[in-house]
């Protein structure tokens, strides 16, 4: 009788341990999906970690305007804030989320994204905006407003 | 004569390693990875794509190359492209040969599809690339699925290309926009 209690416990532990070590070494886990990205302001930082302008409650930027140099680039570091206050960096969470940058003149400034930052580049001299889109795969989880951007040649 | 009584299979029993088998079932439903090709040896010529990889799917990527010097001068990624052609002034334009490649990197990963997964258009029968640029009167493309030209019409500007890449009609794939400088 106890010896075949014990079998049974033997057989159950053996099957919660072998389902474990199957579901380890699964390349796939079943419905891994990272969460939405909850966020309260965004920050536009240079690459030395300088603020050149954020959000404020996600409705207008601190700043008026950005400048960017023409045929020539701006490296940023775009970053979060959360609903507590702490900021945040994508590149250290999910590998499904990416920045975007809507452009109303397309032709005028190219985004180029890196790996926790990016390049904004100015093509045509002038005055157009844009917006930062966190993507996260196949929609947007965060949209910052409108910023006008300047493209002009760089000062001496 | 001793006859052993076998005892009916209880339900328990059944239910672990069915539970184990579900397990593993569900391992391999992680959808379908992109197909990766073999390193070549070092030193070794890359060898051509096999007729799998040369296949135009909705996530296939587009290398633009510079035909005479052989310089990537931009490669699209997902949602958007790293580098920009610049197109200089004159005729002679900017001479362009377009590559595709099935080797879906990452988000976060913006490297350069490498070299071995590259294939051409000429590969596929009854495919065609329509290279659209937005503003044609500040830039012009002539050429084919496999390679062209583009040529500036208007000094100092900049505009966008699209690539759209068909079978016969039916629109298989779309990059985004490339942004273009005119010298």
């Amino acid at each position: 009788m106890a010896w075949a209690f014990l079998r049974r416990r033997a057989l159950v532990v053996a099957a919660v341990i072998g389902g474990s070590a199957a579901l380890a070494g699964c390349e796939h886990p079943i419905a891994v999906v990272s969460p939405h990205v909850e966020a309260q302001d965004l920050l536009v930082r240079d690459t030395s970690g300088r603020l050149l302008l954020r959000t404020i409650d996600n409705t207008t930027w601190s700043d008026g305007t950005l400048e960017i140099p023409l045929d020539d680039s701006l490296p940023v570091m775009i970053r979060l804030v959360d609903f507590r206050g702490q900021e945040f960096d994508l590149a250290d969470r999910s590998r499904e989320y990416s920045i975007r940058m809507q452009v109303e003149n397309a032709a005028a400034v190219q985004w180029e994204p890196r790996r926790a930052m990016g390049w904004l580049r100015g093509f045509v001299p002038g005055t157009t905006r844009l917006r930062v889109q966190v993507w996260h795969t196949d929609h947007p989880d965060f949209i910052s407003p409108w910023l006008t951007v300047t493209v002009r040649p760089r000062t001496p | 004569m001793t006859l052993s009584r076998r005892r009916p299979i209880s339900f328990r029993r059944l239910a672990l390693p069915s539970v184990l088998a579900f397990a593993l079932a569900a391992c391999g439903g992680g959808g379908d990875a992109a197909p990766t090709a073999p390193s070549p040896a070092p030193g070794t010529p890359a060898p051509a794509p096999s007729l799998d990889l040369a296949t135009i799917r909705t996530t296939t990527e587009m290398i633009v190359e510079d035909s005479i010097t052989g310089a990537v001068v931009a490669y699209s990624h997902r949602d958007h492209w790293h580098g920009f052609p610049v197109v200089p002034s004159g005729a002679a334009g900017l001479p362009l040969r377009l590559w595709f490649s099935n080797e879906l990197r990452d988000a976060d990963d913006h490297d350069i599809p490498a070299r071995r997964s590259w294939f051409r258009l000429d590969a596929l029968r009854d495919h065609n690339v329509r290279v659209v640029v937005a503003d044609t009167t500040a830039a012009r493309w002539e050429g084919t699925g496999s390679g062209g030209r583009l040529v500036s019409l208007r000094a100092n500007s900049a505009t966008l290309v699209s690539f759209v890449i068909r079978r016969g009609t039916t629109t298989l794939n779309e990059r985004p926009p490339l942004n273009i400088v005119l010298r």
